[in-house]
């Protein structure tokens, strides 16, 4: 597995950022700084801009106003150097096997395609993958394709992983077992980590803090810090009273946004 | 499966008899002819033209090698031509604009009234042939290409830009595998009507294959060899329209397994 880089400086710094869609405002005004191996969820409306938001961060979108800086780079190219992103559909390229899908970063980087799937079977085993290497996209159930795309995502090797609503599409009992699979391998493999995502509960068990924004344009309402961060007992986690707790707070910042909008 | 493969072709094999009967019991009792008000020998029956076959075998034979080479040929430069014209209009919006129009205007080239005098300019040889039936077969390659290239989903190009792939490798690795079946349902097309093409070069300026045979069949109004004939060129394109199905199927072999999941 590859090792993140070390970061002592802050790795994200968002300021003062908006940014328009053909004259509509979609976010305005978002202030966040990230500390290197923080996860940090952002939650909020459809139509909030917190997949604008991500893109940014990632360098596929150029924010109309402020900063938004990704460890030392804050050209829209830099950040995607530094950036691995993972959007809700797996999007696997379904002419490659599951292996080839998950080893493409070092593909693009000009490494082989033996030491690139190399690189990418040491991990297949502890991703549940083991056996199904040479399978099609087509050919695997959500959950795995789902994991053969975090694979790949981690394999890219960047400082920091944005993840889009990556689990959204699969069932909950899926959805359940992946958020405590991929916590895990948070904690073995600290990254920085940005987690879009609308389920608030997913957001308050992998991440150390979740971000709440407003309806379009959206802004910060609140930020909540979470009481057990990748807790390896993930159903005793969500079940705690301050994990309640701070879910209702969550929901209530969320719900008062949408009574006002 | 199997019942279901044999009703595939069953279904066309039965009409296409029912039709072949009706034909034949139609002419042999002379209705065509007293309908059209012409003598009888000019309609020939099926039977008379399935002996016509048999007896003109080698004839038959010696034409259609001549025109199997041309139609292939030509089926070729214009899967090239077709494929470069596509990925220059794909990479360059100059080139779009440049190149388009004079492509959808030579579609409304009267190809047939051309054809003489490009005989005219490059003589009797392969030459001219080959440049009619690439004219009649590259525009549906193209179009169809030009929209494969495009159909790529964007956020595909956006994960994989991520990935750190350069615009080229975006080219190899998403465009091109997403534009195949596009690409061969042109090349279908053009391979049914690739032998019309062959016609129209035979017509202008030669001594030699089907189209010849069925111009001078005509003229000495030996009209069961010239029906022979025409059952030739159309197996031909039978045959070529399949052999780009097989090809397909062998190319674009993650279509097959594409509902599992």
């Amino acid at each position: 597995m590859t090792e993140a880089k070390p970061n002592e400086k802050t790795a994200i710094t968002i300021a003062g950022v908006s940014h328009d869609y053909s004259g509509v405002r979609a976010l305005d005004g978002v202030d966040l700084v990230v500390e290197a191996d923080q996860v940090v969820g952002i939650v909020g409306p459809s139509g909030c801009g917190k997949s604008t938001l991500l893109r940014m961060v990632c360098g596929l979108l150029e924010q109309s106003q402020g900063v938004v800086r990704v460890g030392d780079r804050d050209d829209a190219e830099g950040r995607l150097e530094s950036c691995a992103f993972m959007p809700q559909r797996d999007l696997l390229l379904p002419w490659l096997s599951a292996i080839d899908n998950a080893g493409l970063a070092p593909r693009f980087a000009g490494l082989g395609k033996e030491r690139s799937r190399q690189l990418a079977s040491e991990t297949f085993e502890r991703f549940g993958l083991g056996g199904f290497e040479g399978s099609l996209p087509g050919e695997l159930s959500g959950g795995m394709r789902q994991r053969v795309a975090l694979l790949r995502t981690l394999i890219a090797d960047r400082p920091v992983l944005c993840l889009d609503e990556p689990f959204s599409a699969l069932d909950a009992i899926s959805r359940a077992d992946l958020q405590s699979w991929f916590g895990s391998i948070l904690n073995e493999i600290p990254r920085t980590c940005l987690l879009v995502t609308h389920d608030v509960e997913e957001s308050l068990y992998l991440c150390d803090r979740t971000l709440v924004l407003s309806a379009r344009p959206g802004q910060v309402v609140c930020e909540i810090d979470s009481p057990a961060p990748r807790a390896v007992d993930r159903l005793a986690a969500i079940c705690r009273p301050d994990f309640v707790q701070a879910k209702q707070r969550a929901l209530e910042a969320l719900g008062a946004e949408r009574a006002v909008a | 499966m199997s019942r279901e493969r044999r009703s595939r072709w069953l279904a066309p094999v039965c009409v296409g008899l029912g039709l072949l009967v009706i034909w034949q019991l139609a002419s042999s009792w002379g209705l065509i002819a007293d309908a059209l008000s012409i003598e009888s020998f000019l309609v020939p029956a099926p039977s008379e033209i399935a002996d016509s076959l048999w007896q003109d075998r080698s004839l038959l034979g010696s034409a259609a090698v001549t025109t199997i080479v041309e139609v292939v040929a030509g089926f070729i430069v214009a899967v090239i031509a077709g494929v470069a014209l596509a990925l220059l209009i794909h990479r360059s919006e100059a080139a779009r604009r440049a190149v388009y129009p004079l492509l959808v205007g030579s579609q409304t080239i009267p190809i047939i009234a051309i054809a003489p005098i490009l005989v005219v300019w490059f003589g009797f040889g392969l030459g001219p042939k080959l440049a009619i039936i690439a004219l009649v077969c590259f525009f549906p390659i193209t179009v169809n290409c030009m929209d494969g290239l495009r159909r790529s989903d964007p956020d595909q190009i956006r994960l994989v830009r991520s990935l750190g792939a350069s615009r080229g490798q975006v080219l190899t690795w998403v465009e091109v595998p997403t534009a195949l079946p596009a690409f061969f349902s042109g090349a279908k097309i053009a391979a049914a009507v690739s032998v019309i093409g062959a016609v129209f070069a035979e017509w202008s300026g030669s001594d030699a294959g089907l189209g010849y045979l069925i111009q001078i069949s005509s003229a000495q109004l030996l009209t069961a060899r010239m029906f022979a004939a025409i059952v030739v060129l159309s197996a031909i394109a039978i045959v070529l329209f399949w052999a780009v199905g097989a090809i397909e199927r062998r190319v674009v072999f993650w279509q097959r397994g594409e509902a599992g999941g």
